[in-house]
């Protein structure tokens, strides 16, 4: 973290609609400098928090700061803070130069810069989003990533103390997105800028903020570095969602695991971590998990298929004696020795993670799944 | 664009039988409508149009439409810009209570204010004794067509606005734009064909209401006569073609004004000409 | 939030205020001002009674005639489609284009004994003006419109697949027409006969050239109210208007509860 002060802080924060709350209790603090990426399914709240940030969002209880000042009874237009809409909302009359001047023009007299100055800012804005030739041009007539560059020098125009940016990506084509979404980075820390990113791409947010956030059910699930999300998963709804999981049921007995349902008995490498005795979820990626030489005499695992993905060897593994669809799938760079089909292998889930099973109070019976 | 698939016989009895209806019960009417205005010639026709009171009729019909309009237009307008760009409990009765004068008979429209405002109406003494006539005189005409062409504006602003969604109005507040920048420059721009069009329905209506001004208006040649007044004054006293002549004068005044909007919401991506909240 | 809600919302409330519900709640309360029993009274008088069986009837069955009317011209302007159709199309909103006053007296003039229509008509023994039939005629030419306008925009949102599918069934032609697509069409129908029948109760200077206006038999109930007040009867003009209003919105407000309850195509308007 760049911190050197406070760039965002939410106390007790809640948001009711109707009968269902959307944003429950939610303390957060972002610091000056730093990139946030709020993440989570649809109707997490992550929008909805967003919004309250904002402004935009009427109604909502407890307190927001930014910077030194106490927002939380300031009207949107008076905060001073950039926002990036999902679809752009340029307004399509005004062509990009009056669309990125706007912010200014609509200023009180005697705060509003002259004319001369508003078209300097507007010039060096459109410079600086790399738009510069397309000020005459109609929001009609620009691409998409066009319009979100052109939406982006718009909210920087009035010097903001803090972006926001709602799912800015998500009309854009993979391939354009993933070039803005390192350009919008660099231009954060060109401008030292505070910016919070809502997204329902974790691999998005992994790759463009400091600290991603994983809201669910209006709650933060939990809040860290890409890298602390990574390697310690509060749950297994934060494993789940920021990538691949492979999910096996079991049971820690006396500070052993052992693997329950079809892979009762299977022998493992068991994770580095533990966890107190009672069922848990073993939780791994794809690629996390080690294949080896099947060793002494426990039941095995077999390998049940193989098949060539990119640089990597996705093999599916199932119970010795299971159809291969109850199995779970290990990926393998391609450059290791392969392993043929029908061979019995040991699983190395000493990368994996545990949690406590709350669903199943007993040694679930269910066989391993696979879920993205 | 249009479709050459082969019509079969049943087709072509079907359109036989729209045409016949449609040239029966619409095109015969708007024929009789001219021949009856031109069957002593043009020349007589327009000479009819030169009778004072049918000038006055014009000037206070004229007069009416461009105090109305303006007030309507405004007021409905906001009160679009209320209903989609806020929530707020009651939504759905504010929008019952802007639609209801659709569904009142025009004789009602005048009638609710002579209830208030005549003789022996709520505020009708308190009237009298300061000697102020709101009914049976120009403000009553004007309350009356305020109340009929009430909805129009509202109800044609609204869906294009409602399509369009929160989010231009929202980035304004968020580069720190106030209620009238955002009105006149983002809200204003954009809902612009459809306030033009609710309001061309809106000065149709306002020019050719008959019930609502008939029962709020004193009937006064020359004073409290609005055109289509007159063309009931004139068929009554069997001036035929005076009647038809301004009958037809007002018909394609207000054909210029439904069929403009028509041709605007075609090219606006309607569904054909002008839709059903042209009540 | 978005600036402006106080300086929208209060202007708004203002301008519905004075405008409808003061004169609303005029028209609720002024009829029971000489007692709830003279009220019912007066409107169950037979003059009363007579406007109104006339008003509503002819309304129902104008509305009723308007719709099927429509139903054909809208399914050629959309599924057969003849050469011209946009022609056809355009002249269907002349009614909308001609203020009532001008459409009473030309429909009068039309209909007359002596009118072009009228006068074959009259000699066959079937004289119109004067008679529920010139009422019917004028309620549908005002009505015309609000049918086609709401039935149209469905027909056309319906996909010529589901006719399709039907004749790959084996459905003739008329059968898909009447078991297919008419159903489908029905929450639009109804809504367009709602809009036709509200409309043609309330209907004035379309009709009173042409009704006759003798009380008992051609008298409707508009009219009535205007001869009431007249009368200075402020009482019996707003009871009469009362029962309208509350016709018609009755009216409007079963056909939305009777379309929520239709199975087909709830999201088509």
């Amino acid at each position: 973290m760049t911190g050197n002060g406070m760039g965002v802080a939410l106390r007790n924060v809640s948001c009711v609609f109707g009968r269902t709350p959307a944003v429950r209790g939610i303390d957060l603090e972002v610091a000056r400098g730093e990139f946030l990426a709020l993440v989570g399914p649809s109707g997490a709240g992550k929008t909805t928090l967003l919004r309250i940030i904002a402004g935009l969002q009427p109604g909502y209880e407890g307190s927001v700061r930014i910077g030194v000042r106490d927002v939380t009874r300031v009207p949107a237009r008076d905060r001073n803070i950039g926002f990036a809409f999902q679809n752009y909302a340029l307004f399509p009359h005004m062509n990009v130069a009056a669309n990125v001047a706007f912010g200014l023009t609509v200023r009180p007299r005697a705060t509003r810069p002259g004319r001369g100055e508003i078209r300097d800012r507007v010039e060096a804005l459109l410079q600086l989003v790399q738009v510069g030739d397309l000020a005459g041009r109609y929001p009609s007539q620009l691409s998409g990533g066009q319009r979100q560059r052109v939406s982006l020098a718009r909210a920087l125009a009035t010097e903001p103390e803090l972006l926001l940016l709602d799912e800015p990506f998500g009309a854009l084509d993979p391939l354009v997105r993933k070039e803005i979404r390192a350009w919008l980075r660099g231009l954060h820390n060109r401008l030292g800028l505070t910016s919070i990113l809502v997204t329902h791409d974790q691999e998005e947010a992994l790759e463009v903020a400091d600290r991603i956030a994983v809201l669910r059910d209006g709650r933060i699930e939990q809040i860290g570095t890409p890298a602390m999300l990574e390697d310690a998963p509060a749950s297994p709804f934060v494993h789940r969602f920021l990538g691949e999981t492979v999910s096996l049921p079991g049971c820690i007995v006396g500070g052993a695991i052992r693997l329950g349902g079809a892979w009762e008995g299977t022998g493992i490498v068991p994770p580095r971590v533990s966890a107190p005795d009672g069922p848990v979820l073993l939780m791994a990626r794809p690629h996390t998990i080690g294949l080896l030489p099947a060793s002494g005499h426990a039941p095995a695992a077999e390998v049940a298929g193989v098949s060539r993905r990119g640089a990597f060897l996705r093999y599916r593994v199932a119970p010795a004696g299971y159809p291969p669809e109850s199995g779970i799938e290990i990926h393998v760079p391609a450059d290791r020795p392969s392993i043929p089909v029908g061979r019995a292998c040991r699983l190395d889930f000493s990368r994996a993670h545990m949690f406590p099973d709350r669903a199943t109070s007993s040694v679930s019976d269910a066989p391993g799944l696979v879920t993205a | 664009m249009t479709t050459t698939t082969r019509i079969t016989p049943a087709g072509w009895l079907l359109t036989a039988a729209a045409w016949l209806a449609v040239a029966l019960m619409l095109i015969l009417p708007v024929g009789v409508l001219f021949g009856q205005a031109l069957r002593e010639g043009l020349q007589a026709a327009l000479a009819t149009l030169s009778d004072p009171d049918s000038l006055a009729a014009i000037r206070l019909s004229l007069l009416v439409t461009a105090i109305v309009l303006p007030v309507n237009a405004a007021c409905g307008f906001l009160a679009a810009f209320a209903l989609t760009r806020f929530d707020f409990p009651g939504r759905a009765l504010l929008l019952v209570l802007i639609e209801l004068p659709l569904s009142v008979s025009p004789v009602v429209a005048g009638l609710v204010w002579v209830l208030l405002f005549g003789r022996h109406g709520w505020f009708g003494p308190w009237l009298t004794a300061h000697g102020i006539r709101l009914v049976f005189t120009l403000p009553g005409i004007l309350l009356a067509t305020l109340f009929v062409t009430f909805p129009y504006v509202t109800r044609t602003v609204m869906p294009a606005m409602e399509a369009r969604g929160r989010a231009q109005e929202e980035a304004a507040t968020m580069l720190g734009a106030g209620f009238l920048p955002i009105l006149f420059r983002v809200t204003l721009p954009e809902a612009g064909a459809a306030l033009l069009s609710g309001t061309l329905l809106c000065a149709a209506r306002a020019l050719g209401e008959f019930g609502a001004v008939s029962v709020a208006s004193g009937h006064v040649p020359g004073l409290t006569e609005t055109v289509p007044l007159r063309i009931q004054a004139l068929y009554d006293g069997y001036e035929t073609t005076a009647a038809f002549t301004l009958a037809a004068l007002l018909a394609i005044a207000s054909g210029l004004l439904v069929g403009v909007r028509g041709v605007m919401e075609w090219r606006r991506g309607g569904t054909g000409s002008a839709r059903v909240d042209a009540t | 939030m978005i600036p402006g809600a106080l300086p929208s919302f209060g202007i708004t409330l203002f301008w519905v205020g004075l405008l409808v519900l003061l004169p609303m709640a005029a028209l609720a309360a002024r009829p029971w001002e000489n007692g709830a029993g003279l009220m019912l009274r007066t409107l169950s008088s037979p003059r009363t009674l007579a406007a109104l069986r006339l008003s509503f009837g002819c309304a129902l069955v104008a509305a009723a005639a308007t719709t099927l009317l429509g139903l054909l011209i809208c399914w050629v302007l959309d599924r057969v489609r003849p050469p011209g159709w946009r022609l056809l199309d355009g002249l269907i909103d002349l009614p909308f284009a001609l203020p009532t006053a001008v459409a009473g007296i030309t429909l009068a003039t039309l209909y007359a004994p002596t009118g072009l229509i009228g006068a074959p008509l009259a000699r066959l023994g079937l004289p119109i003006a004067g008679t529920p039939l010139g009422i019917v005629l004028a309620l549908m030419f005002v009505g015309l419109p609000f049918v086609v306008r709401t039935v149209l925009p469905v027909l056309r949102g319906l996909p010529f697949e589901l006719e399709e599918v039907a004749a790959t069934l084996g459905a003739r032609p008329a059968q898909v027409a009447w078991r297919v697509i008419v159903p489908a069409l029905l929450p639009a129908l109804l809504t367009g006969f709602g809009l036709a029948f509200a409309r043609g109760v309330g209907e004035y200077g379309s009709v009173i050239f042409i009704a006759g206006n003798r009380p008992m038999r051609s008298e409707i109930a508009p009219l009535l109210i205007v001869i009431r007040l007249s009368e200075d009867d402020y009482a019996g003009a707003a009871g009469i208007g009362l029962l309208m209003l509350l016709a018609a919105s009755a009216c409007l407000l079963a056909v939305t509860l009777l379309r929520r309850r239709l199975p087909a195509l709830r999201g088509v308007r």
